[in-house]
């Protein structure tokens, strides 16, 4: 009984975890440019601006 | 790398090529387009881009005011500065890699980052960055870039509500399973049921209240929204399986059931609002005058304002491509197009102290200074961008729908309560069953599945739904009423016969060519694309005369090229443009506008259908007339010289707001488009029309406006066949309730096999439209 507390307790762990790695990617709005994503590996590192313009 | 090839499709965007295109390219655009890629070194990007249809349109003459300010934060700044600007056009991985090649062509640029869904890019700068000639770069090679309008932060919202529910329906399924299979008591059965519980109650609040919260507003404002009986069965079915939790009763917890058809219906309502949020963020934003700017001049300066900030008497600074933003008078002579206000598609030449009117663009390439005659709030073209006022009367059908949805279920759940009033803990456990096994699976999920099927078909074909209830309406269409310049025809004039040219001597033709090639008006350029082989002299020194045409001394002798009044005044000449020798006419060309391919046939086809086709212009009716005549449209149906008012008195005196799609290009077509059940346009290169429209379509043809209409009338035949089986599928079900026979695990089954069964019914019906 006390390894099926466990496992459930794991199981739920491991669901936050990817709800929390979800939410992280909708807030990111990765789910939204994979185009660019594809060409990542032939970018540079976005460097840090220091003011914004719209 | 060259571009791919092929006898049948454009070597730059891969759409289908029209009849009578033999250089390999659907449109001028694409093939200007492919020159400059392949003058730039970038032809890699035909090896990143899929075929998939969208022709290009380089416009080089854009107004860039709105650049102004972002440009002076960039000087005004210190070390790095991010700019963000909306930008259209950009659909793959290939789009994505080319602005990030023109970005990085300046060293003052440090990163660029594009995202096509959303239509934004995002520039990190150094001050002395050209922020103008990066816009000029991309805008040539065929996108068009804005300034960054708002996003709904609903759609994110509906994402994350829909994710974290689908994670808690599947840990509540997994555990109700166990049930299911034999775990009967015990601490592991309780814990097991108070989770269960838990995840259920989670997803009732992450996920139903979005449905619950919609519904209470609809219901505030009085009217009977979709989303009424799918809270109903939330808040009931959760109600009723709490009750029974807390009473001990596990035969009446149909906690899984509710997680299950909470994510479900998000996942509905998801796809039913991804496409159209996609198609309307792919469009530059347009905040109506908001984001018209204009250059006054104040004190011997020229300043940017807003067009709403423009008063009576104040001096404008136009320069070419501007707008005229109020009535004003030119202190200089000019040549003005006035196709967005009336249709007429070529240039006019206005005189030194005629009215320029509201809505009109400076074609002349010389700035001209103009009074505003009046303010901008008594502007005409105030009225004509000011929002859009439709009447919501589309989703009558499911408006009925979901009463009669909501009182059978209520009704339903009542009977249920009747039959075993003299039972109460199995009253209240069968009253829950019916309500849960009643749950609106086919309009929550199939439904809006074959909505986005049909939605996607259409943008693969070139067309983009921009308002969720189109095809609700389109499928009333008997009518479809056409502007003429920029919708019908492309707003370009196209050469009758050559054959006057071919006759010319060497010399004169090579001075025809030396004339056409060098002037901004349209007819001229249709002559220079006559020409094959044409080749521009150094030495020639031409002039232009707005509205009037070109001159050129060429080997000591006056050429003109131009109106035959100007040209030859001393001829009586008959001809839309003459080429004159020292004053005596030597080439008489006619020129008329070219079509849009296949917009003869298109209209054939409507016809055909038994849909029929009208044309209404601003431009002179004898033109419309003679159009008419070329698509094979009875002159009766070809009307001319109508004011936006007009068009918008016109579709209202014949009913237009029950049957009728309006599809126009410019802002003399906005009060119509108002009016008319369905509206649509072709012109997404500039503001105000698109944003207006049901939907925009960016094929050089009229084809998926045809289609349009088709995939209406045949989604209208798959949702009645969804709500057939989901109608027989709840007969079964509510009688299997009141026999007192619904456990728990069998509403587990049943909720999951009739949205599989509708969803597989809409899929294979939609096969062949996807």
């Amino acid at each position: 009984m006390d390894v099926l507390i466990l496992t459930l307790f794991v199981s739920l762990v491991l669901a936050a975890a990817g709800v929390g790695l979800f939410i992280w990617s909708v807030r990111q709005g990765t789910h939204e440019h994979i185009d660019r994503l594809a060409l990542l590996p032939i970018e540079d590192d976005d460097p840090t601006p220091d003011s914004d313009a719209q | 790398m060259e571009a791919r090839s092929s006898t049948t499709i454009c070597a730059h965007c891969g759409a289908a090529l029209p009849p009578g295109r033999a250089d390999g390219f659907c449109c001028a655009g694409c093939a200007t387009v492919h020159a400059i890629l392949r003058g730039e070194g970038l032809e890699r990007y035909y090896e990143l881009r899929p075929l998939d249809g969208r022709p290009a349109s380089p416009d080089a003459e854009r107004d860039h005011k709105w650049l102004e300010p972002l440009a002076d934060a960039i000087e005004a700044s210190n070390g790095l500065t991010r700019v963000r600007v909306d930008v259209q056009g950009v659909h793959c991985a290939a789009c994505v890699w080319l602005i990030g090649e023109l970005f990085d062509r300046d060293p003052r640029g440090r990163a660029c980052v594009v995202n096509p869904a959303r239509g934004r890019v995002e520039l990190t700068v150094e001050r002395g960055f050209d922020l103008d000639g990066f816009a000029r770069a991309v805008e040539s090679v065929g996108y068009l870039l804005g300034p960054p309008g708002e996003r709904d932060p609903r759609s994110d919202a509906l994402t994350l509500r829909m994710g974290i529910s689908l994670a808690l329906a599947a840990n509540a399924m997994m555990l109700s399973l166990a049930m299911y299979f034999g775990l009967a008591d015990g601490a592991f059965h309780a814990l097991a049921r108070q989770v269960l519980f838990a995840l259920a109650a989670m997803t009732v609040v992450v996920g139903g209240t979005w449905f619950i919260r919609a519904a209470w507003q609809s219901l505030r404002r009085g009217a009977l929204h979709l989303d009424l009986p799918i809270a109903i069965g939330i808040v009931l079915a959760f109600a009723g399986s709490t009750y029974s939790y807390f009473a001990g009763d596990a035969r009446g917890e149909f906690f899984d059931t509710v997680a299950v058809f909470v994510a479900f219906m998000l996942v509905g309502r998801w796809l039913q609002e991804r496409m159209v949020q996609r198609n309307r963020d792919q469009l530059l934003a347009s905040n109506g005058a908001e984001s018209l700017f204009t250059r006054r001049l104040r004190d011997g300066r020229a300043e940017l304002v807003r067009c709403d900030a423009v008063e009576a008497g104040d001096t404008l600074l136009l320069a070419r491509g501007d707008l005229v933003p109020v009535d004003a008078t030119l202190e200089a002579d000019a040549a003005l197009r006035l196709d967005w206000i009336n249709g007429e598609s070529e240039p006019l030449a206005f005189e030194r102290g005629q009215l320029a009117p509201a809505g009109a663009f400076l074609a002349s390439a010389a700035a001209v200074q103009a009074r505003a005659d009046r303010p901008f709030a008594e502007s005409s073209l105030n009225d004509l961008l000011a929002p859009p006022a439709r009447a919501a009367g589309a989703g009558a059908f499911w408006d009925r729908l979901g009463r009669f949805y909501v009182l059978g279920v209520l009704g339903l759940a009542a009977g249920a309560s009747l039959l075993w009033a003299h039972d109460p803990s199995e009253a209240l456990r069968v009253t829950t069953a019916v309500l849960v096994v009643t749950c609106p699976c086919a309009f929550g999920i199939a439904v809006p599945l074959a909505y986005e099927l049909v939605h996607a078909a259409s943008a693969r074909r070139g067309l983009f739904v921009r308002e969720a209830t189109l095809m609700d309406r389109a499928r009333e269409v008997t009518r479809v009423v056409f502007d003429k310049t920029g919708t019908l025809t492309v707003g370009t004039p196209e050469l009758i016969d050559r054959a006057p040219i071919d006759a010319l001597s060497d010399a004169h033709r090579a001075a025809l060519y030396d004339l056409a090639a060098r002037s901004t008006h349209p007819k001229s350029r249709a002559v220079a694309a006559a020409f094959d082989d044409g080749a521009l002299r150094a030495d020639v020194v031409a002039h232009e005369e707005p509205g009037r045409g070109m001159h050129a001394l060429i080997d000591g002798a006056l050429y003109r090229l131009g109106r035959p009044d100007w040209a030859a005044p001393a001829h009586d000449v008959d001809g839309d443009l003459v080429l004159a020798h020292n004053g005596a006419p030597i080439a008489i060309l006619q020129t008329h506008e070219a079509l849009r391919p296949n917009a003869r046939e298109e209209i054939e086809a409507l016809e055909a259908t038994g849909v029929e086709a009208w044309i209404l212009s601003g431009d002179a009716t004898a033109r419309v007339h003679a159009l008419a005549d070329r698509l094979g449209l009875p002159r009766e149906r070809a009307l001319g010289d109508r004011s936006p008012e007009d068009k918008a008195a016109w579709l209202r005196d014949h009913g237009a707001e029950r049957d009728t799609l309006f599809v126009g290009d410019g802002i003399n077509d906005t009060l119509a488009a108002d009016v008319a059940l369905v509206s649509g346009t072709p012109s997404i290169d500039r503001p105000f029309m698109p944003a207006r429209c049901d939907f925009y379509f960016t094929t050089a043809g009229l084809t998926p406006v045809r289609e349009l209409l088709s995939d209406a009338r045949r989604l209208r035949g798959v949702v009645r066949a969804d709500l057939a089986l989901a109608v027989a599928y709840n007969l079964g079900a509510v009688a299997l309730a009141y026999a007192g026979l619904v456990e728990p695990w069998l509403a587990a089954i049943l909720m999951p096999i009739s949205s599989v069964a509708t969803i597989a019914l809409t899929t294979l019906s939609l096969r062949r439209t996807a």
